[in-house]
């Protein structure tokens, strides 16, 4: 499982990865990228399962990478999690009609989190024992 | 300016509608990422440490919001977000950038939950801004450790 964790502060990447881990994602591995065009890099270098981005960023906004990963074949089916301070009631409407998989408003919790995350979660867990199996 | 809300239509003697909301949001974002309570304050920290950060909002009102820390509870909070051995002043810095962000994008979702808004990206500021009669300025005590202050400037 990787996991790609956009925003342009160190201090919300670190935050989200902490919560990640605390509602399971322990053996995830994870990638950050400081905007939009760090993360359309990072995709092209990895085979990604998971997206987490914020709003509002330098070089590319959220929203521009959200529109390019879902015109883009091999990204597209990629679920993106929006995570932004800036996602009120207007924005939120917008981002899920291009196809976000949800939008989780910051400041969040681990309990916040796992809310957005927890079909994801358990489909993954399913992978996983249908491995094992 | 532009759009229903006026964030500056307070005048002398009035409770500003919009200070609670803040507070509802500052509470919430203490608590959420640094595990700490908030509680209004009414006046500034004496500390002379502080660090500030800054940030536009550009768009349905156009003013200039500041978010100031003493040093020592800004190192208290970037403690609990990131662990002892990872604290460096840049890390800080970050940290507070991302703090008013948060507080910015939360307080005016709430103010304008049905309407686009924008806010540049936040950045750390050097020198402490001073009040004058087009600033309104909210205070926060935080855990008992220090109190931080958002100044809101209409532009």
């Amino acid at each position: 499982m990787k996991i790609l964790i956009v925003d342009d502060t160190t201090t919300a990447r670190i935050f989200a990865k902490k919560c990640l881990m605390g509602i399971g994602f322990h053996d995830a591995e994870f990638i950050q990228a400081k905007h939009g065009l760090d993360a359309l890099e990072k995709l092209k270098d990895n085979t990604v399962d998971l997206i987490l981005t914020d709003l509002m960023m330098p070089e590319m906004d959220g929203e521009t990478l959200l529109t390019q990963i879902k015109m883009t074949e091999e990204w597209q089916d990629i679920p993106v999690l929006v995570v932004s301070s800036a996602g009120n009631m207007a924005r939120r409407d917008l981002l899920m009609e291009m196809g976000a998989m949800d939008v989780l408003p910051k400041p969040f919790s681990t309990s916040e989190m796992f809310e957005v995350l927890k079909d994801f979660l358990e489909e993954d867990e399913e992978e996983d024992d249908d491995w094992g199996d | 300016m532009t759009g229903e809300i006026d964030l500056f239509s307070i005048r002398d003697g009035e409770t500003n509608p919009h200070e609670q909301t803040l507070a509802k949001v500052v509470s919430a974002t203490f608590e959420k990422m640094g595990f700490m309570e908030a509680f209004v304050s009414k006046s500034r920290d004496e500390d002379v440490n502080m660090l500030c950060a800054t940030l536009l909002v550009e768009n349905p009102v156009t003013a200039k919001l500041y978010f100031t820390c003493p040093s020592k509870l800004s190192w208290k909070i970037a403690e609990n977000l990131y662990g002892l051995e990872e604290l460096s002043n840049e890390v800080v810095d970050d940290m507070m950038t991302e703090l008013l962000n948060t507080i910015a994008g939360s307080w005016l979702s709430e103010i304008f939950p049905h309407q686009s808004f924008s806010l540049s990206i936040p950045t750390s500021c050097n020198e402490m801004y001073h009040i004058d009669k087009k600033m309104y300025e909210y205070h926060f005590k935080i855990a008992n450790i220090g109190v931080v202050s958002i100044g809101l400037m209409e532009l």
